[in-house]
């Protein structure tokens, strides 16, 4: 289902202020009421400041934090992190090292029976989908990262928190280890009807997770908004040359399985085929990124590129290094090119911006 | 002289001062890992500009001559003065020259050596883990009970070893503010010093070397235990 994150009612709303030396973080935003919202940054840039404000670590804090009519922040009056309904997942996974996994996963169990929530009912289904079963009676030193990560957000979720909160919970694994723990992470995602905010500086984590995106610098929020719409819009600090890449949204209209191809049709009605089998009806997410996407002005018969859809140039995001970042527009899809200056200035697209988009790649993720 | 003894050398007089000193060095250790934790967690956690000043004055008594601190103390536990005063009017007795006078001497003598322990024990637990335990719905005392506690395990063992250790050991204090009273301040470092002033050098021998087994048993069950502590940690 394409998550309608529009202005519905929300969970609520934060408006932060926080001053340290040398650093100053600003920021308001609505929490969604379900999905993932991601927020992006480089190291420096407060986002895992702001996650911890919202979960009541910080002291130095003022503002409004609002979540299910509950207020846990008034200027500088701050409801206690162990009142608020909260999971936190730490970056390294915070296990406490005197007790077994599953003494931790009861620690918090424990210390939150008010709270109630269906997961929780289903403990063992949340062990099964994050694996940990076989690790019960084991200490925290005997598991490696991964498993120590995965133990850590069964432990947050089975808190029954209002909010999911998840401060960079791969940047201390290995890429294969990263690798293991993603899959866990989108079928969490897709079953628990919990909102995560995800602090991450990998766009690739984004793209794969979050519904909706903050994007920070020096403490202050730079865009927000649908992850589509901020990784493609002109004011984004994401559309430049260096890594512009788009996402749509679609599901399978069509499977051809002597090519192991399958066709995905956008909420806009675009055609993508791509690589893999799906059943029918699957939602999907399409990744696109721009180096992938050339542009010609007649459209390519006997081409080998499979995908090849008319539009029309809307913009010049940003021009560096002889490239060109483009905005195009195909029927509402919309998704970007990186082209060199040379083939930008041969397309003539002072005749006209309707170009034909050839997309060399597509990245599926499923939803 | 300084060979044949035998441990029946150790008078039934010298039951006394031994039963003594081991209780003393007891309640010593119970109230000093009581003050001591609280003290201990504050200096570990505090950002305050006072701290390298607060830290100073608790460790003094590991510098300083037992004489110059008993002496101190001789004065600030007198009925004249405000807090032996005060412990005179509530108890009817003195602070000098009495047990209850030994035990605040002990504990202000070997303060350094519980707190310094457990300081490092609760400054290695840090403060993650702690933030962790309130994330998961622990209020500050209950993730101290829960999570630092257990995880400064040694340094309460150790806090505790050293200060029931150095409490027996203590000499020049107890003599200052306790004098030589059998029953009441008749310490076993007292009882030798006696028995050497009036040469019956075997009873002195007898006393020291039970002491020193004592010592060397503590201190070698310390090291055992917190070895055992490590392999699991």
């Amino acid at each position: 289902m394409s998550r309608d994150m529009t202005s519905e009612a929300g969970l609520g709303h934060c408006s932060l202020h926080l001053e340290r030396e040398g650093f100053l973080l600003e920021a308001a935003f609505d929490l969604p009421q379900k999905g993932a919202l991601g927020i992006f940054g480089h190291s420096g840039s407060g986002k895992t400041t702001l996650l911890r404000c919202i979960a009541g670590l910080e002291k130095a804090v003022q503002g409004r934090i609002e979540v299910n009519d509950n207020i846990w922040l008034d200027g500088r009056q701050s409801l206690p992190p162990q009142q608020r309904a909260i999971g936190y997942v730490f970056q390294e996974g915070r296990l406490f090292p005197h007790l077994t996994v599953n003494d931790n996963l009861h620690y918090g169990v424990k210390r939150s029976r008010q709270r109630a929530c269906s997961h929780n009912d289903n403990k063992d289904k949340l062990l099964a989908l994050l694996n940990i079963s076989p690790l019960l009676q084991r200490y925290p030193h005997q598991l490696s990262g991964g498993e120590k990560q995965r133990v850590a957000i069964a432990r947050a979720l089975l808190t029954c928190p209002q909010m999911l909160l998840l401060d960079e919970p791969l940047a201390s694994l290995d890429e294969s280890r990263k690798q293991e723990i993603l899959p866990y992470l989108e079928r969490l995602h897709e079953t628990l009807n919990i909102p995560m905010l995800y602090v991450s500086h990998s766009m690739d984590e984004m793209l794969r997770l979050c519904d909706r995106m903050l994007v920070m610098e020096n403490g202050r929020l730079v865009s927000q908004g649908d992850l589509h719409e901020v990784l493609v819009s002109p004011q984004s600090p994401l559309a430049k040359v260096e890594h512009a890449v788009a996402v749509l949204e679609g599901s399978v209209s069509k499977q051809e399985k002597p090519f192991a191809i399958t066709t995905v049709h956008t909420t806009h009605g675009n055609a993508f085929q791509v690589p893999g089998l799906m059943p029918i009806g699957k939602h999907v997410r399409l990744i696109v990124f721009a180096s992938d996407v050339s542009l010609a002005k007649q459209r390519a018969e006997q081409s080998s590129i499979l995908n090849i859809i008319p539009g029309r140039v809307t913009g010049i995001l940003d021009k560096k290094d002889g490239r060109v970042l483009l905005q195009i527009n195909c029927n509402g899809d919309i998704l970007l090119s990186l082209i060199s200056q040379k083939s930008y200035e041969r397309l003539h697209l002072e005749s006209g911006p309707e170009v034909f988009i050839q997309v060399k790649a597509v990245v599926t993720k499923k939803q | 002289m300084f060979t044949d003894f035998t441990f029946t050398e150790l008078a039934s007089t010298d039951l006394g001062p031994l039963l003594l000193t081991l209780r003393l060095a007891a309640v010593s250790t119970l109230i000093l890992l009581l003050i001591g934790t609280p003290v201990a967690w504050w200096l570990a956690n505090t950002k305050t500009r006072a701290r390298p000043l607060i830290e100073a004055v608790v460790a003094l008594p590991i510098v300083l001559p037992s004489t110059v601190l008993g002496f101190y103390l001789l004065i600030l536990l007198s009925p004249q003065s405000m807090l032996g005063g005060w412990w005179f009017e509530l108890t009817g007795q003195s602070l000098t020259f009495s047990f209850s006078g030994l035990v605040v001497a002990s504990v202000i003598y070997s303060f350094p050596f519980v707190v310094q322990p457990l300081q490092n024990a609760f400054e290695s637990v840090g403060h993650e883990l702690m933030e962790t335990a309130y994330t998961l719905g622990a209020k500050p005392l209950d993730a101290f009970f829960s999570v630092a506690v257990p995880l400064a395990r040694r340094g309460f063992l150790t806090g505790g070893v050293l200060g029931f250790a150095h409490t027996l050991g203590e000499f020049g204090v107890v003599l200052m503010v306790g004098g030589n009273i059998p029953g009441e301040t008749r310490v076993v470092s007292i009882a030798i010093y006696d028995h050497v002033e009036s040469m019956a050098y075997a009873q002195a021998h007898a006393l020291s070397l039970l002491l020193l087994l004592i010592a060397f048993l503590t201190m070698l069950l310390m090291y055992l235990f917190n070895h055992r502590f490590r392999a699991r940690a």
